[in-house]
């Protein structure tokens, strides 16, 4: 079972690549992190963790910058959806998908920023354009978000909304 | 050991820890310690992402070609506009370069001590006839000499205010006399004293020029050069190169006909003698 759990997880993570890549190149989308904050308090957060971080890594290495940028990149945003999560209900209602945009949002527009200061350390320019561009990935990964949940609705077990039945 | 446990299942103690983790990792590849690691990711990753990449880079360009359809017609319809104008120039070019050679010509091969009116070919009544656009405005008259050059083109028998109608040497009723010399003397101006082979009488025929009574003994050739000698011309001026000399021992006189040196369907500048 373990061996099995193992081929799937390495298969997976193979898949992911290629999405990550194909999607970034597509859209400017980041997919680890779209999936990251679909399964945020859904699975278990020792798994999500470790399985982001490596994804991340991979991600940083497939995209010339320096390791970890992604993984923490992600995890500002992270904060920033948990500090809103204080404030305003993220379970459910349209509330929770206008702090979920603000989230990738912000993920979007420190992925401008970050990449550059780590590996020039200088800061890329925040301007008007590179905000336009957030928010269109922000709206597109909100609606990719959307249909896994619409997906996910049907795989969730009876009486325990808030799991994946994973297997 | 259970408030170990307590602690890491808290997703702020997580997230701090990712972040810790993630300034780490960072500190590590900045001193180029977690070289091995990337070569590693790259060694393994680099293929598959490699394939997405293509895959979304070709996905993205067909999908923007239907964006851009609107800018690509606008485009289209530019480089239209643009090729549209540049064959425009391109016309008025090759014009002016015609004009150019034509005014070379002239100067080089014609009597200079007369005088000249430079007009444009606007095409005939048939081919035996062609419209010229200078007229009686510009000093043209009846019987005046049109030529480009030595070469000569036709005679004025109308002329109007603005225009006049000229008459080919093929033209049926066109008769001159005629001298036939040796070749050379078109790379040049004719000599005043041009070696005379014969003389003849060139007669238009309609759809080409005749030429009749050339001496039986006269040593002319295919290729030769005939020339106007008639007074109602009044100079020495090309008309073509002898072909088709009849070789008939028989008959006292030769004929032949004349191959023009220019093609009279294409001229386009030409010149009045006034």
């Amino acid at each position: 079972m373990i061996v099995l759990k193992l081929i799937y997880t390495i298969t997976g993570v193979f898949l992911f690549t290629f999405l990550e890549s194909l999607f970034s190149s597509l859209l400017g989308i980041n997919v680890a992190f779209i999936l990251f904050l679909f399964l945020y308090k859904k699975v278990d957060w020792r798994v999500l963790f470790s399985l982001m971080f490596i994804v991340c890594l991979i991600a940083d290495v497939t995209s010339h910058y320096m390791l970890g940028t992604n993984f923490l990149t992600a995890m500002l945003a992270l904060i920033f959806f948990s500090v809103l999560s204080i404030f305003f209900s993220t379970e459910a209602g349209i509330l929770s998908w206008i702090v979920r945009m603000f989230a990738f949002f912000v993920y979007y527009s420190l992925l401008f920023v970050l990449p550059s200061f780590f590996l020039n350390r200088t800061f890329a320019p925040i301007t008007v354009d590179v905000l336009k561009i957030s928010l269109f990935r922000s709206i597109i990964s909100l609606v990719i978000i959307i249909l896994c949940e619409i997906v996910a609705g049907r795989f969730r077990k009876e009486g325990d909304k808030s799991n994946i039945k994973l297997g | 050991m259970r408030k170990t446990k307590s602690a890491f299942d808290n997703a702020y103690a997580y997230i701090s820890v990712s972040i810790l983790a993630g300034i780490i990792f960072i500190l590590l590849d900045s001193i180029g310690l977690a070289t091995s690691l990337r070569n590693g990711i790259s060694y393994v990753f680099e293929p598959v992402s490699y394939d997405g990449t293509k895959i979304g880079t070709n996905v993205k360009e067909y999908l923007q070609n239907f964006v851009e359809m609107s800018e690509f017609m606008e485009n289209y319809s530019k480089l239209k506009t643009d090729v549209y104008e540049k064959d425009i120039n391109n016309a008025y070019y090759l014009l002016l370069k015609e004009e150019n050679e034509s005014l070379k010509k002239q100067l080089n091969l014609s009597d200079i001590s007369k005088k000249y009116v430079e007009c444009k070919v606007l095409g005939g009544n048939d081919s035996e006839y062609i419209k010229i656009n200078a007229g009686s405005d510009d000093g043209v008259k009846q019987d005046n000499v049109v030529s480009i050059g030595n070469v000569y083109i036709g005679q004025v028998i109308k002329s109007d205010k603005a225009g006049s109608l000229v008459k080919l040497p093929l033209s049926k009723g066109s008769n001159f006399e005629v001298i036939v010399t040796e070749r050379g003397v078109e790379n040049a101006a004719i000599s005043s004293s041009p070696a005379v082979l014969s003389k003849a009488v060139a007669i238009g025929t309609g759809n080409g020029i005749k030429v009749e009574n050339i001496s039986a003994d006269a040593n002319v050739k295919e290729g030769d050069v005939v020339v106007i000698n008639d007074e109602k011309v009044g100079s020495y001026l090309i008309l073509g190169y002898l072909v088709g000399l009849s070789d008939n021992p028989a008959s006292t006189s030769k004929t032949g006909y004349v191959n023009p040196l220019i093609n009279y369907d294409d001229l386009i500048t030409v010149f009045v003698e006034i």
